[in-house]
């Protein structure tokens, strides 16, 4: 790996960004997120910036663009050239037309419900009615985007959302697009249809950076990697990068899946589930069967769209089934795709405190909490907001109040809780499930998670029925994780390693 | 389709309400909503069923038109929701002893509640964002356009995150204390509303175009239907 921050060699062009010695800190902080960052980035090339969650990939991102400065009020020192512009001369109106941002939630990009609409009053506000048009009907066939001018935004899966909101930023036609994560919520499908999109604005010649941490299927695309690390960013060569993969084959990654299951008591049964929201609706669950034992882990695989939330309400019994049975044998608790939702109360004490409570349970529940979460590998302070949590923090902290509050055993329902972690921390959390050996049920949408649990029954949702998988797809998550911790990403200090 | 989901096309512009100018997507709520809300501004004044029957028989006839049947139905259903709330009322107050109010009364303030409601629904199913936003800026509410737009451009997502968050609550703490959503549910607004001050900042909001005033015949029959009935049943008090 190497600590400097040489450019990609394209000596004819003038570069669309150039950043040199970018220093940020927001207002009533004493320390510097960003530290001496320098980055340099040409038309046409795909800079991949990596770094764990809190490593100041956001922050680099708002720094870029001026958000940092204006919306949040922070201090900035360095530069930022935006097509050899210095950020500060350019009016609000140029900013947009350099540089575009695709953010972790796309679904702020869109003021119309209608994707269509949406897009065609953008490129009107920009061009004109006549030449908007035009625009707008180029950028639609790029992106093939016809299929989708019709639908609401937010019936859109989350590849086709992005998809749509990358064509939003590449109407102002600006040198530089950067996507913040645009690989989070989406399944194997959704990740295909990003990855075109890149490739598309790549061929329009835009200058393209990427914050991400699920970075494998984007290597192949990136003419640069960086890490980021507290701070600093750090250029990765590709030759190291293969270096390290190839000693991770020959040393065994990823390692065969294994792993006795021992046969317990069922704690749920589901038998020919049938569900639909409404009488006149589509079936979203068909003759579904499942069986969930004590101390196992089920995997659900499966699509976006394709019921896998839907499925986890049904079996917590908090959605009742159109048809069939469905035998819950313990408390079931449901920890949503967006952990923040989970938390009610103002500190990590108060959610043990109140959880506990609502379950008449006393002190010794609220103890056996806070044992769980240190095990898990979780040790902020109890007066620290939940919400102030890293995602992976958060997450270890729902499991933690969902088991302590059941007396006996419970089966934890988890709607994608791998979303927006490293593969390290990937792989933290599942050994931590392990650790703790309760039961659960865990949707994914992408395949790399599968192999992160070796001794798991692993289900795929199609068209709402469960087919047991015998052959688990293995995507190198394994191999990712162990590429993370060679790279230092993804390790976070609370977490024991 | 998720409930949530369902909830939130109630506050969704119809596509078939495109053809539609206007005037008559303004004036045809408007003119349900007035007899609906006068008797609450009205000191003494009186709401019989035979007016909110009424109302809501119209304004359920023209969301039938703008939106389909099966939305038709969601609707109704949202109407007997409102009597199921009012009569299950009436029969605690009795049980709790503070005497049962009249059941005609509470089943015609309950239905002209339902019109309202009904009639802001159809507001929203036949203003574009972009209609509201003109609309507020000839009104010279230049800044509350814009608010208002990113409120009800962001309100679908919102809905889908209450409904999350009432799922986690309810098998976490147990179905007393649903009140508790409160927290996440701000928290999360404010995050989303920051992520919205920086696509702003990068997007810009697009300008309301004037729309076309009037569309068609159709207009006349929308506002000449709801205009009548807004006046039969101011009569009929």
């Amino acid at each position: 790996m190497c600590d400097s921050t040489t450019s990609f060699s394209s000596p004819t062009k003038a570069p669309s960004l150039e950043v040199v010695d970018l220093w940020f800190r927001y207002p009533r902080s004493s320390g510097w997120v960003l530290r001496g960052v320098s980055l340099r980035l040409y038309p046409g090339e795909v800079a991949l910036v990596m770094g764990a969650s809190g490593s100041g990939k956001t922050t680099l991102l708002r720094a870029i663009t001026g958000i940092g400065r204006w919306i949040y009020g922070g201090e900035l020192r360095g530069k930022v050239l935006l097509g050899g512009i210095p950020l500060e001369d350019l009016s609000l109106d140029g900013v947009r037309r350099s540089i575009q941002v695709v953010n972790q939630n796309p679904y702020t990009h869109f003021i119309e419900h209608l994707v269509g609409r949406d897009l065609l009053s953008t490129a009107v506000q920009l061009y004109g009615e006549e030449l908007g048009r035009r625009v707008f009907a180029r950028v639609t066939t790029a992106f093939k985007l016809e299929g989708l001018l019709s639908r609401r935004f937010f019936e859109l899966s989350g590849g086709q959302l992005r998809r749509v909101a990358v064509a939003k930023a590449l109407l102002w036609d600006p040198k530089v697009l950067i996507l913040d994560e645009p690989l989070m919520w989406l399944d194997d499908e959704g990740v295909a249809d990003v990855v075109e999109a890149i490739r598309v604005a790549r061929s329009l010649g835009k200058a393209i950076l990427i914050f991400e941490h699920r970075f494998v299927r984007l290597l192949h695309l990136a003419d640069s990697i960086y890490v980021l690390r507290g701070g600093v960013l750090h250029r990765v060569e590709q030759d190291f990068l293969k270096k390290v993969q190839r000693s991770l084959r020959l040393s065994g990654y990823p390692p065969s899946r294994s792993g006795a299951r021992t046969a317990r008591r069922p704690l749920l049964l589901a038998k020919d589930l049938w569900f639909r929201y409404d009488r006149r609706g589509d079936w979203i669950l068909r003759s579904l069967s499942l069986e969930v034992t004590e101390g196992v882990a089920t995997l659900v695989y499966g699509a976006n769209g394709a019921g896998k939330s839907t499925l986890l309400k049904v079996l917590s019994g908090y959605l009742k089934p159109s048809r069939g049975r469905l035998e819950l044998r313990s408390r079931a608790v449901y920890v949503p795709q967006n952990i923040y939702l989970f938390f009610t109360e103002e500190s990590v004490a108060k959610e043990f405190e109140v959880a506990c409570r609502s379950r008449n349970l006393g002190k010794q529940c609220v103890e056996r909490g806070v044992s769980y979460l240190r095990a898990l590998g979780v040790n902020v302070d109890l007066e620290e907001s939940p919400f102030n949590l890293s995602w992976g923090q958060a997450v270890r902290l729902a499991v933690a109040v969902a088991t302590a509050t059941s007396e006996g055993p419970a089966v934890l329902l988890l709607d994608e809780p791998f979303t927006g972690l490293t593969y390290l921390e990937r792989l933290q959390l599942a050994e931590s499930l392990a650790k703790l050996g309760s039961t659960y049920v865990i949707t994914t949408s992408n395949s790399e998670t599968l192999a992160l649990f070796p001794s798991a029954r692993v289900f795929k949702l199609v068209e709402g029925a469960l087919e047991e998988l015998k052959v688990v797809p293995e995507r190198g998550a394994l191999e990712a994780a162990e590429l993370c911790r060679a790279l230092g990403i993804g390790v976070s200090p609370d977490v024991e390693s | 389709m998720s409930r949530a989901r369902n909830l939130a096309y109630l506050f969704v512009a119809s596509e078939r309400a495109e053809n539609l100018g206007l005037v008559a997507k303004v004036v045809t709520p408007l003119a349900l909503l007035a007899p609906a809300v006068a008797p609450y501004l009205i000191p003494g004044a009186e709401a019989r069923p035979l007016q909110a029957v009424l109302l809501i028989a119209y304004e359920l006839l023209v969301l039938g038109y703008v939106t389909g049947v099966r939305r038709v139905f969601r609707m109704l259903s949202l109407v007997f929701l409102f009597l199921g709330v009012a009569l299950v009322l009436t029969a605690l107050s009795s049980v709790l002893g503070t005497g049962p109010p009249d059941l005609l009364y509470s089943v015609s303030w309950t239905l002209r509640l339902a019109s309202i409601v009904l009639a802001l629904s159809l507001l929203f199913q036949l203003l574009t964002v972009g209609e509201v936003r003109y609309l507020l800026m000839r009104l010279g509410l230049g800044w509350l356009s814009e608010v208002v737009s990113v409120a009800i451009a962001q309100l679908p997502v919102v809905l889908l995150s209450f409904s999350e968050a009432t799922v986690a609550a309810v098998l976490k703490l147990g179905g007393r204390r649903v009140s508790a959503i409160v927290k996440p549910l701000v928290v999360d607004a404010v995050i989303t509303s920051r992520q919205v001050a920086e696509a702003l900042y990068l997007h810009g909001l697009p300008p309301a175009p004037k729309p076309a005033l009037f569309g068609g015949p159709a207009d006349a029959y929308l506002i000449l239907g709801a205009v009548t009935v807004s006046v039969a049943s101011t009569l009929l008090a």
